[in-house]
């Protein structure tokens, strides 16, 4: 049997390989380690800073969902981007990008869409070294939606049209929307409550 | 030689049910059948013009079933009549022709319609999304297909499911985006249509929801609201108790109930106003007053629940993703013991201090028994399911079928609330019991 032999051409691809596959290992561990690491008072410790300029970046969600998922780890940017205006209306701190970031990895891809209409017109522009950013609209309670077919549509997908739904959306902490909330506003009515029930509420959460 | 339509209509056992009236209409005529010894309710079709028409069949307890055909000129003076679109299930269509001579030789088109004794419909609604995506009637018609097939793979896979929707059953269909009603009866291949209706005077005015003025205009237009729905059920009520066996609402939802349009109540009807008690008559969405003795007195309620059959149900499969519910629930979950005071952050920032007890008692005594689907179940006496208080929906496909449910993996926390603390468990969509 004859005994297989190394070429420096497959020697330099195997290194390669390995190096990469061991990058790999590092970052999905950094990132369960980081879903430890937050918690509930960090994120409200610490404000969003504001910062309102034009986009800039071209975004893309080439395989949306899925390619977010693959490369999550290595976000290092979140911006939050007025649909309307077009304008960068806040930068996210670095522990809710930590928080996206280690809860998309935990959760993974979604095999269904939210029906419950975005929160506000806003994407979250999530910037990845060495390629456009990602865009994401906050839907539901906790999911990011990535459309690649039109990004900036937050509308679910019409489902006969064929859409990829495990390429849809991923799901993310139910607390950032709360991050979000602080910076944005009042999301729309799906998620509120009347102000004669809240009073109700909190009269019977408190006294009862 | 003449040609003539005959209607027979028999019941589940084959026995002869005698309609009150038969007729061929359309905008422009109207022929009504007459009996004929040894022939049948007929009518000579040498008088009809060729064109579409609605056969409708009158029969006791009731109401009108019109279906789709068309009259066809054939050679010479002869007709033929037919049905339009697909030939319904429920009926057979023979040709039998006698002759004795050019004189009294005649052709005679012979619908044998076969109907349950009882009348039996079910109505589904479909919600106008508002944010740009098309409307919930693929949910509609794969759910209408999976209770005539009696199985469903909404968990993912084929279950058997009670069939609900049989031959002779009218499943209509209210579609929020266009303001139509239409009613089917299943078809030998798809659905017969029998008709469709504009609701109100002008259809539902679709213009973004980021303008005010489209927004004004479909509060202020007579397009189709859920009034009109009501009126339907309430109508049915009237003619045919006891007919009506599910009522599923397809579109966005919130605490306040099903989204049909997404308008927005004038100030004197909201929760402070001096008339927060009525409907807005503007309004075209659901809402949970809207059974109060004020939007649905005496003789529409009665009628109201005399439309449902005993073991009638609704669902309202849209959202309850109210965020405070779930901030409630994820704090009551976590607490270690339910007596001890928390902190638990509320939507606007507010911070509460309560227990898990009260957190329990709360849901119970007011927010499961204080909902659109819990006050429907009242006035109906049927059951109503909706989505956990603090749940959203979500969509999903299984091939060709579309699908609204909640997930049970996303909420597993909350889910577990609801079975641990206050009872309740959830079917294999997602959805609870309200009543």
């Amino acid at each position: 049997m004859r005994t297989p032999t190394l070429t420096p051409t497959m020697t330099l691809a195997l290194t390669l390989a390995l190096t990469l596959a061991i990058t790999i290992t590092i970052t999905i561990t950094m990132g369960l380690g980081c879903q430890s690491k937050v918690s509930d008072t960090d994120v409200f410790q610490e404000k969003p800073s504001v910062n309102v300029s034009t986009v800039t970046a071209v975004a893309s969600n080439e395989n949306s969902a899925r390619a977010l998922y693959a490369v999550a780890m290595r976000v290092y940017r979140v911006e939050v981007i007025d649909l309307s205006t077009r304008e960068v209306r806040a930068t996210l701190d670095e522990k809710t990008v930590e928080r996206i970031k280690s809860s998309i990895v935990l959760n993974g891809l979604d095999t269904s869409l939210t029906v419950t209409s975005p929160p506000w017109d806003v994407v979250l522009h999530l910037h990845i070294p060495g390629r456009a950013p990602f865009i994401a609209h906050p839907v539901g309670l906790d999911r990011l939606r990535l459309r690649s077919d039109v990004p900036e549509n937050s509308a679910v997908p019409s489902i006969d049209e064929g859409f990829d739904l495990v390429a849809g959306e991923v799901t993310i902490d139910f607390e950032v929307s709360d991050v979000l909330h602080q910076l944005l506003g009042e999301p729309s009515k799906e998620y509120l409550m009347e102000d004669s029930d809240r009073r109700d509420m909190i009269r019977y959460l408190e006294t009862e | 030689m003449s040609d003539h339509a005959v209607v027979k209509v028999i019941d589940e056992r084959g026995k002869d049910m005698e309609p009150v009236l038969v007729i061929l209409r359309n905008q422009a005529a109207f022929h009504q059948f007459f009996s004929v010894a040894d022939q049948g309710l007929s009518l000579d079709l040498g008088s009809v013009k060729p064109g579409t028409y609605e056969l409708v069949i009158a029969l006791a307890n009731r109401p009108q079933l019109p279906f789709s055909v068309a009259v066809v000129a054939k050679r010479g003076a002869a007709k033929s009549i037919t049905f339009k679109g697909m030939v319904p299930r429920c009926c057979t269509l023979t040709r039998q022709s006698a002759f004795a001579g050019t004189a009294s030789s005649r052709t005679l088109h012979v619908f044998t319609f076969s109907l349950a004794r009882s009348h039996h419909e079910v109505i589904m609604v479909s919600g106008w999304t508002f944010k740009g995506q098309k409307n919930f009637m693929a949910y509609v018609n794969t759910w209408r297909n999976d209770l005539y097939n009696g199985s469903t793979w909404i968990s993912g896979e084929r279950k058997p499911i009670a069939q609900e929707v049989f031959d002779h059953t009218v499943v209509t269909a209210f579609n929020a985006e266009t303001g139509l009603r239409t009613r089917q009866i299943k078809g030998r291949t798809g659905w017969h249509t029998m008709d469709t209706v504009l609701q109100g005077t002008v259809p539902t005015h679709t213009g973004s929801t980021k303008h005010e003025s489209s927004n004004r205009r479909r509060h202020d237009e007579d397009s189709l609201s859920i009034v009109h729905i009501y009126a339907y059920i309430t109508d049915l009520g009237a003619v045919a108790p006891g007919s009506l066996h599910r009522f599923d609402v397809f579109s966005h939802a919130w605490m306040g109930g099903p989204i049909l349009i997404n308008t927005v109540e004038d100030p004197e009807f909201k929760g402070n106003g001096a008339r927060s008690a009525e409907r807005d008559p503007g309004d075209k969405d659901g809402r949970t007053k809207d059974f109060n003795s004020l939007n649905m007195p005496g003789i529409s309620a009665s009628n109201f629940r005399r439309a449902f059959a005993s073991g009638a149900s609704a669902r309202i499969w849209g959202c309850f993703a109210t965020k405070d519910y779930r901030h409630l629930i994820q704090a009551a979950a976590h607490a270690t013991d339910p007596n001890s005071l928390m902190t638990v952050k509320l939507e606007d920032n507010r911070v509460l201090n309560t227990t898990g007890r009260r957190i329990e008692k709360y849901f119970r005594n007011r927010v499961l028994s204080d909902t659109y689907m819990a006050e429907l179940a009242k006035v109906a006496q049927i059951q109503v399911f909706g989505a956990p208080p603090g749940l959203g929906s979500n969509v999903s496909r299984v091939g060709r079928r579309f699908y609204l449910y909640v997930d049970q993996k996303v909420f597993a926390l909350e889910y577990r609330w609801y079975s641990d603390t206050i009872g309740i468990d959830p079917d294999d969509a997602g959805y609870i019991l309200f009543s």
